[in-house]
């Protein structure tokens, strides 16, 4: 869906054991917008460097970073 | 003197000052209180365990060994019952006494009660913590019928588990529709819409008189103020919280709704400060004393707490809120202080997608965002600047809202 620092991100119904989940609500402003945009179906520039590989985030689905 | 500091209670806000006490205070004796079983866990996820949707794993968030390696000492099952606070002293329910130079009181609430017949009824759910989610998912996976009361943040949460766990549910709300305080009845509809698709009914004009029990103490259904009867082996209660004060009790420490600290998260007692959802902070982007139940803003408060013991008055806390819902396939966000203001502007765009934003002496003091978040962050800045905008409504309004279109900011 989006890329970009190499990493992406997608809807995912497995969560991994080791993964890292969050709620929206724990990410800062930047991750926040960057995850809305993706959602919203947009392509934005950079990922910011609050989300991380591995990351599981709990938003209008469950997105995964990888 | 190396410094003691005790924090009561390991929600968000408590462990958070402990994690800053441990950073800027390498050398500091750190305790932390809880009366929970397990140390500090997600819990803005455990509906989602609740739901059946995320394991346990993931939710924890810290074990035993996280307060080892940092050399911070955890209690777990153990209760503070008071507060000597000229003997700067804390005492536990076994009778141990701990003494400390600084306290956080960091005990955030308990779910309060529905006053009414058979509220205790088998079946009749509350939902805090870890413990009550493994209740309520256990329940919600051999329930047909559902009964869920407290049209609030954390009802939809209740009326979500029984959408995912094939319960189908009556929502019994006190007026015309969920969220009245924040949302008109047209962004309400967009979310009465969304519970219908999961199988929950709102029922408006509603509420419970009484539940009705079983000759095993089950719950069987409830009874509503106009005399109808809803049918439900499972109930969820959400209409409120009350504060975790009891352990204040004669230390002179002021309360208005929660305990009063000022921008520092410093109390009216010498040496005690308090942090999260109990407290009734100086908010200084309002200019007023002010109450907010989110994770966010629960875990700045900790960590701004932490700072000014270490440092009395070196930083304010001064954070625009947030708090959204996530169980839809459109997003909803709440900011700020969307229930209060002396003004408003709303706009519905289309079947999924509505805006209101709450106003103060011409400031954004919060609002409510449904389908699309990209305003968020510009309605948040301005909330933050404080800038005077309540008379430019088209322009905020706008489906995509510039805030280089406002008018330049006056000097205020
Ligand atoms: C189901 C649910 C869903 C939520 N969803 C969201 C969301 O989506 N977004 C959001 O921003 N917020 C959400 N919240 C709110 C958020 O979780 C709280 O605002 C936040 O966790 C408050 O943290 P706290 O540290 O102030 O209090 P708490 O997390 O309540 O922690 C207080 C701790 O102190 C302990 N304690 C109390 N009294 C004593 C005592 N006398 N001695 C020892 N220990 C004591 C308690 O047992 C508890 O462990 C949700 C809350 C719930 C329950």
């Amino acid at each position: 869906m989006a890329q970009s620092r190499e990493l992406r991100v997608s809807r995912t119904t497995a969560v991994p054991a080791d993964a890292r989940v969050r709620h929206f609500d724990e990410l800062d402003d930047d991750s926040q917008q960057y995850l809305a945009a993706v959602e919203s179906g947009e392509t934005p520039a950079a990922m910011p460097t609050g989300l991380a590989s591995g990351d599981v985030v709990v938003y209008t689905d469950y997105f995964r970073i990888h | 003197m190396t410094q003691s500091y005790v924090i009561i209670g390991d929600g968000i806000a408590g462990s958070s000052a402990a994690e800053t006490l441990r950073e800027e205070a390498p050398d500091a004796d750190i305790t932390v209180i809880t009366d929970e079983g397990e140390a500090l866990y997600n819990r803005i996820l455990i509906k989602e365990f609740a739901k059946g949707k995320l394991p346990e794993a993931p939710i924890s968030i810290h074990d035993e060994s996280w307060y080892d390696e940092r050399d911070v000492d955890l209690r777990l099952n153990t209760h503070v019952t008071n507060i000597d606070t000229d003997g700067h002293v804390v005492r536990t329910h076994e009778d141990e006494d701990l003494e400390y130079d600084k306290l956080l009181v960091a005990t955030g609430g308990t779910p309060t009660q529905l006053p009414v017949e058979n509220s205790d009824a088998e079946g009749v759910h509350h939902f805090w913590t870890f413990q009550d989610a493994r209740k309520i998912k256990a329940d919600a996976e051999t329930a047909d019928a559902g009964i869920i009361v407290g049209a609030g943040l954390l009802g939809i949460d209740l009326a979500a588990i029984c959408g995912a766990q094939d319960v189908e549910a009556h929502y019994l709300m006190r007026g015309d529709c969920w969220w009245r305080y924040a949302l008109s009845e047209a962004g309400a509809e967009i979310m009465h819409d969304a519970m219908r698709e999961r199988g929950v009914t709102p029922v408006f004009d509603s509420g419970v008189d009484r539940f009705e029990v079983g000759d095993d103490g089950q719950i069987r259904g409830a009874v509503d103020p106009n005399g109808d009867y809803y049918e439900g082996d499972f109930a969820g209660v959400a209409i409120g919280l009350d504060f975790n004060t009891e352990l204040l009790q004669g230390t002179g420490v002021e309360q208005d709704g929660g305990v009063v600290v000022d921008e520092y998260m410093q109390t009216s007692v010498d040496d005690v400060y308090a942090a999260g959802d109990l407290t009734r902070f100086y908010d200084t982007v309002l200019g007023e004393h002010a109450q907010n139940g989110s994770w966010g803003s629960a875990k700045e408060q900790g960590a701004i707490a932490a700072r000014n013991m270490i440092d009395a008055e070196s930083e304010p806390f001064r954070w625009v809120s947030s708090y959204s819902i996530t169980h839809f396939d459109f997003p909803f966000l709440s900011f700020g202080h969307p229930t209060i203001g002396d003004d408003h502007a709303e706009r519905k765009y289309s079947d999924t997608e509505w805006r209101r934003l709450a106003f103060k002496d011409g400031k954004i003091v919060g609002g409510v965002l449904i389908g699309d978040l990209s305003p968020q962050s510009g309605y948040k800045r301005l909330m933050r600047d404080e800038r005077v905008v309540a008379d430019q409504k088209d322009v905020l309004m706008q489906k995509q809202f510039d805030a280089d279109e406002l008018a330049p900011a006056q000097e205020q």
